[in-house]
């Protein structure tokens, strides 16, 4: 851009056409998902039970007799036209040497491939023994003859039966009639046979989770909660997800991501929560990303973030498998990509950096009080070196006396200004970290020690620094390490120096000038159509949280309005139903 | 999420952030300089009147919904007069604006930054007003939510931390200098409240039309509410000499607060507050400028201009020459132009406005404003 284009720009009017998408409120679920009606409507008109949340998910439908029809109505509830993992194997079964078609209906990265194949297929689609061997249609139980009439005791011959006792050499096979027990089944890792003209469906144990790929978290280490996190594996990190959240509305849509490599992308999201238009948004960007390749979530998350020179987080990444099935359960998407460990998360909200998947694990009480600490702790990293700098350099006058002192004694012996001081301090800070993070863990851990107590001391001796602003960034940077998100600790390192300037410069009208247009450009932003402040500003009202702090768990009735979800409610208004049980 | 309108606690902190900084900057001098010991009676009965008058506001805009002030002048005189009076607002919030940021300036510069170019300071807090014109109308509502409620806590703990400098003999006589100058001519301090003429603005940026006449009361009395507070601490905690005093009243209050040996000048964190709610003050003026600019050039995008007009408020507020012709400004022309303009033109035309709208209305019922 040259400079009468700049300054055009800046000073001249323009009729400004940016890409805007603003997530409106989703229409309510139609009659297949649910009802129309919201859950307080129903409940008022008395049509809301106890198990009508469960019927929402599981509709009680026996088995056709009908093959075809069975299949339509799985691929109609598991959306197998865009769900990924949803495999469907068509075969013809032979039994009593005659031929009946059927199909096998299971998750991929669920199940033991190795078992389907030996076990179940093999010795259902060869030809051998068992399925070959023909006798007579009816099996007589007992016989007598009596009077030269013989009376027999005649077993029909069932199908059914003759698959369960002779085709399915598996330790577990069950027969359902219910496909709410065959969506269980499938939604944890099982695989249901369907066979034409039986209205039974085996329900075969073939689970087969990776285990032992799955490690403990890294960097997201919480107590109380789960100590499992994604792999590199797409599919065994899709199965992670089914398994937690163990429902058949949960969506796993497949999108291939660079036009070299190809990379595999897992949209996943609840059919019957999330907002049509957030799923339709991430797709569409992740559909038009034109780049030869994609390697890291962290390249993606570039390439389909609003602000993308914004250097706040706009998606969440996380390693946990809880925290994502969490979040698309309160209606965001998770987008995995193939080949690394962390799967990001949209929408991703300021507030939303600030917690820690810890919190949901602890009273309420403790998670708000940490929150909040984790809010200063926040504020500290952006501000402290910044106001000491517009304190100690311009508004001398705001330090108490006794203080000012102090500081002015401990620097008597300090041949630098005080700028160059801090500089040199948080720089050396920063070095510190960065050789930390890119040393082998334990080397790193005593870079830390030797760097913060070695080099900070012997930097006082010299008389380089002052002991007081030891004391100012050591402070900082351990507020620093209280935000939970990484991306958000880099942001707060990199403003940090910011605020230092123009501290130095304008003292405190710098630092208040920064911050409101630091203020403004976080109002501004928006994360797939939600107010990046969202809950505390635009304040919509219905949320489990109060402004950026949690309610008390049995308080969360409704999912986030921002999300603008298709089912509002997730918590019935009495949750504790066991404390309070309804009135005859 | 839409910036281009706003929510009603956005709206309401966006009235509420033009008082507050009128109250932080002269303004409350010359109303103790004119009524002296019954400045506190004055402002009560000033903020009864502007009840009174946001009432009358509501009241006229009920019968002109989603119209703002213009629409009204063109409904009740014409275009040609909606042109020239839109002409007017903007020169008035033009120079509202100047003046204000003159004022808070050399107030900053007085205290801390005495090396620096004044044009430098000024440079930087308009340029920050500009930047959140930029993005749009909701978004300096946005950050006017912030920072007004902390504004209104600053507010409230200086009159807290004052109390126990209030020298109750202060009120005394309680009619300072006559009934004349309380009640009659003292009415004409109802100028504090004239920056609310933004309010006149806000019916079309609003996300819900119907909540004016919450919007309307709520500000009006948070206001009231504060500016009697600030001219108790005022009136009872400082000598009447700071009225010859360069610096702000404000300032003067909370110079004199105190916690504790610690914190023997706890004015850092006050002043901290009022540059963000200067800032905001600017950003509000230029967006009901901005709007002002749309309306008449139709444009449908007039946020680009907000450098453009943050330049020409750099150039007015650069007019005043030292500070007591910045004064003279303020105490002066500021006052006169606020009652002759705002209370006596304006008003002339909602009336005008109303009683035609009235009367066209029991003519014709069913006949809606274009």
């Amino acid at each position: 851009m040259d400079i009468r284009e700049f300054l055009r720009r800046t000073f001249l009017y323009q009729d400004i056409k940016e890409y805007d998408f603003t997530l409106e409120p989703s229409e309510k679920e139609t009659v297949e998902n649910g009802p129309s009606l919201t859950e307080e409507e129903r409940e008022q008109k008395g049509e809301y039970t106890s198990d009508t949340k469960v019927l929402e998910y599981t509709e009680e439908k026996n088995i056709f007799p009908s093959i075809d029809v069975n299949l339509e109505y799985l691929k109609s509830r598991y959306n197998s036209m865009i769900n990924s993992d949803i495999i469907i194997r068509n075969f013809t079964l032979t039994a009593r040497n005659k031929q009946f078609k059927a199909f096998l209906f299971y998750i991929d990265g669920m199940v033991d491939t190795k078992l389907i194949n030996d076990f179940v297929l093999n010795p259902l689609m060869l030809r051998n023994q068992s399925n070959t061997y023909h006798d007579s249609e009816n099996q007589i139980i007992s016989e007598a003859v009596t009077n030269n009439i013989t009376v027999r005791k005649i077993k029909k011959f069932d199908m059914s039966d003759y698959i369960y006792n002779c085709l399915i050499p598996q330790n577990s096979v069950n027969r359902e009639k219910e496909f709410s027990k065959i969506f269980d089944s499938i939604n944890s890792g099982n695989c249901a046979l369907f066979i034409d003209t039986l209205d039974v469906c085996f329900d075969i144990d073939v689970k087969g989770f990776k285990q032992r790929g799955i490690d403990t978290p890294k960097n997201e280490i919480v107590v109380r909660g789960s100590q499992e996190a994604f792999t590199e594996s797409i599919r065994t990190n899709t199965s992670l997800l089914r398994r937690i959240i163990n429902n058949e509305n949960l969506m796993i849509e497949n999108i291939a991501v660079g036009s070299v490599s190809k990379t595999k992308c897992a949209v996943c999201y609840m059919k019957n929560i999330a907002n049509n238009d957030l799923v339709a948004e991430v797709r569409y960007r992740l559909n038009n990303i034109k780049v030869d390749y994609i390697l890291s979530s962290g390249q993606l998350e570039q390439l389909i973030e609003d602000h993308a020179k914004s250097i706040l987080p706009q998606l969440i990444a996380t390693e946990r498998p809880d925290r994502a099935a969490d979040l698309i359960l309160e209606g965001r998407v998770v987008i995995i990509t193939n080949g690394v460990p962390y799967v990001l998360i949209a929408p991703g909200l300021f507030f939303d950096y600030l917690a820690s998947p810890e919190d949901l694990n602890l009273k309420y009480q403790f998670s708000n009080f940490f929150k909040f600490l984790r809010f200063i702790g926040l504020l500290v990293s952006v501000l402290l070196p910044g106001l000491y700098m517009a304190i100690a350099t311009i508004h001398v006058e705001f330090i108490p006396t006794e203080l000012l002192l102090v500081i002015i004694g401990s620097r008597e012996s300090v041949p630098f200004p005080i700028f160059f001081e801090i500089l040199i301090m948080e720089i050396s800070l920063e070095l510190i970290r960065e050789a930390g993070v890119r040393v082998p863990t334990p080397l790193g851990q005593t870079i830390g020690i030797v760097g913060a107590l070695v080099l900070g001391q012997a930097a006082v001796d010299a008389s380089i620094v002052s002991p007081i602003l030891i004391i100012i960034v050591a402070f900082t940077g351990i507020a620093s390490f209280t935000i939970p998100d990484f991306s958000l600790g880099l942001y707060s390192r990199l403003t940090r120096f910011f605020y230092i300037i123009l501290g130095y410069f304008l003292g405190l009208v710098g630092i208040g000038v920064g911050i409101f247009i630091n203020a403004v450009v976080i109002c501004s932003m928006k994360s797939f159509g939600v107010s990046y402040l969202a809950p505390l500003l635009p304040n919509t009202g219905n949320q489990s949280h109060f402004g950026i702090f949690l309610i008390p768990a049995w308080k969360r009735e409704s999912r986030d309005a921002f999300l603008a979800t298709k089912k509002e409610k997730k918590e019935k208004h009495i949750s504790m139903e066991w404390k309070f049980p309804k009135k005859a | 999420m839409n910036l281009s309108k706003l929510r009603t606690f956005e709206a309401i902190a966006v009235c509420c952030i033009i008082v507050l900084n009128k109250i932080i900057l002269n303004p409350t001098k010359n109303i103790i300089y004119e009524t002296g010991s019954s400045s506190v009676l004055n402002i009560i009965y000033v903020c009864l009147l502007a009840i009174l008058l946001s009432v009358g506001i509501w009241k006229v805009f009920s019968k002109f919904p989603n119209s703002d002030v213009l629409d009204i002048a063109e409904f009740s005189f014409g275009k040609t007069f909606k042109w020239f009076f839109a002409v007017a607002f903007l020169i008035y919030f033009l120079f509202v604006c100047s003046i204000s940021v003159r004022s808070f300036v050399e107030n900053i510069k007085i205290f801390y930054q005495k090396e620096l170019d004044l044009r430098f300071l000024l440079i930087i807090f308009l340029l920050a007003a500009a930047i959140a014109n930029r993005k749009g109308v909701g978004l300096v509502g946005r950050v006017a939510s912030f920072i007004t409620p902390l504004t209104i806590l600053g507010i409230f703990l200086t009159f807290i931390s004052v109390t126990g400098l209030f020298n109750w003999y202060r009120i005394f006589p309680i009619l300072g200098y006559g009934i004349n100058e309380t009640f009659f001519t003292g009415a004409s301090n109802l100028y504090a409240f004239s920056s609310l003429s933004v309010l006149l603005f806000l019916p079309p940026l609003l996300e819900k039309k119907a909540d004016l006449k919450k919007v309307t009361m709520i500000t009006t009395i948070i206001t009231s509410l504060m500016l009697i507070f600030s001219i108790t601490c005022m009136v009872l905690a400082l000598s009447f000499s700071f009225t010859s005093s360069a610096l702000s009243p404000m300032y003067l209050v909370i110079r004199s607060i105190e916690w504790g040996s610690f914190f023997e000048s706890p004015e850092a964190i006050f002043t901290f507050i009022f540059i963000l709610s200067m800032i905001s003050f600017l950003s509000v003026f230029m967006m009901v400028s901005l709007y002002i600019i749309s309306k008449i050039g139709k444009l449908k995008n007039g946020t680009t201009l907000s450098l453009s007009l943050a330049e020409i408020v750099l150039g007015a507020s650069l007019i005043a020459k030292d500070i007591p012709s910045l004064n003279f400004l303020e105490s002066v022309i500021y006052k006169y132009f606020s009652l002759i303009f705002v209370f006596g033109i304006t008003s002339l035309v909602l009336l005008v406005g109303y009683f035609k709208k009235k009367k066209k209305g029991a003519n014709h019922p069913d006949e809606t404003m274009e």
